[in-house]
């Protein structure tokens, strides 16, 4: 049996950590690096930095968020938002990121991967890929934060992106993305891209307890996680009024109004872990 | 009198991750490229994620095989993570034969040819043999990512190995001066760092 790997994903959106539902209505949580060092400090296995405005200006503070992380915290950090060209590699790179996540520039240009790949290693480049469910329940991959639908499908697309060279895939479901309710029935569409692939996968989004976790390993044999929302609304959930207002920038009174709790059984990474070692699976711990 | 340890820079990439690491533990690091000031140093970190061809290639073009190897003469402590780890062998099969710094007699071979999804990304436990007990921590995870393995010809330099079902392999070798780690103990947290530091320590290199 295999390790699970539990990733905290962290949206980021110039110098605050946010979370929308399904990628949209971005709400302001605080400042990421403070979210990043708690779970370091809580038994997360792997942070995932996620630049959501992506844009080529005001990436600065991105760069000082993941120099700071890598000085700090002693685990992978996966970077990604916004990546269009091997000079972009280098800059996250050269910041302290020890891999990069590409979407968009991959889709535009699958020739792309294999020159990144060729470059830094296949195991840098992680190919991450947006797709909806459509009327006729097939998958399609969409780019730029999911604004514009291809006519790719999902795991056409991820055959390419293998063969292209890429790493490892991170795959979001953007229906389910925020939710918390679980993939329900299209897990079983993971589990047969799992089953083809010969790269490892990584699912985002949805996942809201330990549960749906354990469903997905059942189902897909996946066993790498990335987690927002049941992390960061525990860690707010656990923080004084007075200290929360320290890191966080955002809407306090939404923050403390716990509305946005109510799907998630909120959990930090270490106690995720205990849980799934309690039924028997291995985890880091 | 503090001690120097050198990350010797061949342009191929996480230098960072290691350098941070060492800074945090107390260690006076310097990265560099330059025969003279790694020959000058206490001790060195051989880093690297990459292809092994690429980057035997620069070792060669900036004459740092030669200053790798003399220092391992000289018996000063080395330590190599990952592709670090792997350039310290006789040769490797990625892309075609490749032969490496030649400091460790065995083979780098491919996780695919054993049917094991490549690149292997995750955690896994380092299994150690009987006489080394004493380093084991409760918790025995640390950070992987490869799509190759080593193969020392020698198994008594076998420090550790790691398991990917029922896949044995040598995830570390102690020899000599010379301790190498296919996992990254600089990303696993902070056993990770305890690991390197003990590493340090054993070998008398003193903090600032």
């Amino acid at each position: 049996m295999e390790c699970c790997r539990i990733i905290s994903r962290l949206d980021i959106k110039e110098k605050n950590l946010v979370k929308g539902v399904g990628m949209e209505g971005l709400r302001v949580l605080g400042k990421a690096y403070s979210f990043a060092e708690y779970y370091y400090n809580n038994g997360c296995d792997e942070l995932y930095y996620q630049d959501v405005v992506a844009s080529l200006y005001g990436r600065n503070s991105l760069y000082d968020d993941i120099s700071r992380t890598s000085k700090n915290i002693f685990i992978p950090l996966i970077v990604g938002g916004g990546i269009r060209n091997v000079n972009d590699i280098v800059k996250v790179l050269q910041a302290g990121a020890d891999r990069v996540s590409i979407n968009t520039a991959a889709v535009k240009n699958p020739n792309f991967i294999t020159e990144a790949a060729e470059k830094f290693g296949s195991s840098t480049i992680i190919i991450s890929i947006d797709a909806i469910k459509q009327k006729d329940n097939t998958f399609l991959v969409y780019t730029d934060n999911t604004r514009s639908r291809t006519s790719l499908e999902l795991s056409e697309w991820a055959q390419i992106a293998e063969s292209k060279g890429a790493g490892e895939l991170i795959i979001t479901l953007v229906d389910h993305e925020g939710r918390g309710k679980g993939l329900g029935p299209d897990i079983d569409y993971l589990s047969k891209i799992s089953k083809k692939c010969r790269i490892p996968i990584i699912i985002n989004g949805g996942l809201g307890n330990v549960n749906h976790i354990i469903q997905c390993i059942k189902k897909t044999n996946i066993r790498s996680f990335s987690i927002a929302s049941i992390f960061h609304y525990n860690f707010i959930k656990n923080q004084r009024k007075k200290k929360l207002s320290e890191f966080s920038e955002g809407n306090i009174d939404f923050l403390l109004s716990r509305k946005k709790y109510m799907n998630f059984d909120l959990t930090s990474p270490i106690k995720l872990k205990k849980i799934l070692k309690k039924k028997n699976f291995l985890v880091n711990l | 009198m503090k001690n120097k340890i050198s990350i010797v820079d061949y342009n191929a990439g996480n230098l960072f991750s290691i350098n941070n690491a060492l800074k945090k533990l107390g260690y006076h690091t310097e990265v560099t490229d330059q025969p003279n000031t790694i020959l000058d140093s206490d001790a060195i970190v051989i880093p690297g994620v990459g292809s092994f061809k690429a980057a035997m290639k620069i070792l060669k073009k900036k004459k740092l095989d030669k200053v790798i190897l003399h220092f391992f003469k000289i018996n000063k402590p080395i330590l190599g993570i990952c592709l670090g780890f792997q350039l310290l062998f006789s040769k490797s099969e990625e892309f075609g034969l490749t032969n490496g710094l030649n400091l460790i007699e065995g083979n780098i071979k491919s996780l695919a040819k054993f049917k094991i999804k490549s690149p292997n990304i995750g955690w896994y436990k380092l299994i150690f043999k009987n006489n080394k007990k004493k380093i084991i921590t409760k918790n025995n995870f640390y950070y992987f990512v490869h799509s190759f393995f080593a193969e020392p010809k020698n198994k008594n330099i076998i420090f550790s190995y790691t398991k990917i079902g029922n896949f044995k392999f040598c995830s570390s070798i102690l020899y000599k001066n010379v301790y190498g780690t296919q996992f990254h103990p600089e990303k696993s947290g902070a056993k990770g760092l305890l690991l390197i530091d003990k590493f340090f320590i054993d070998n008398g290199i003193q903090k600032i």
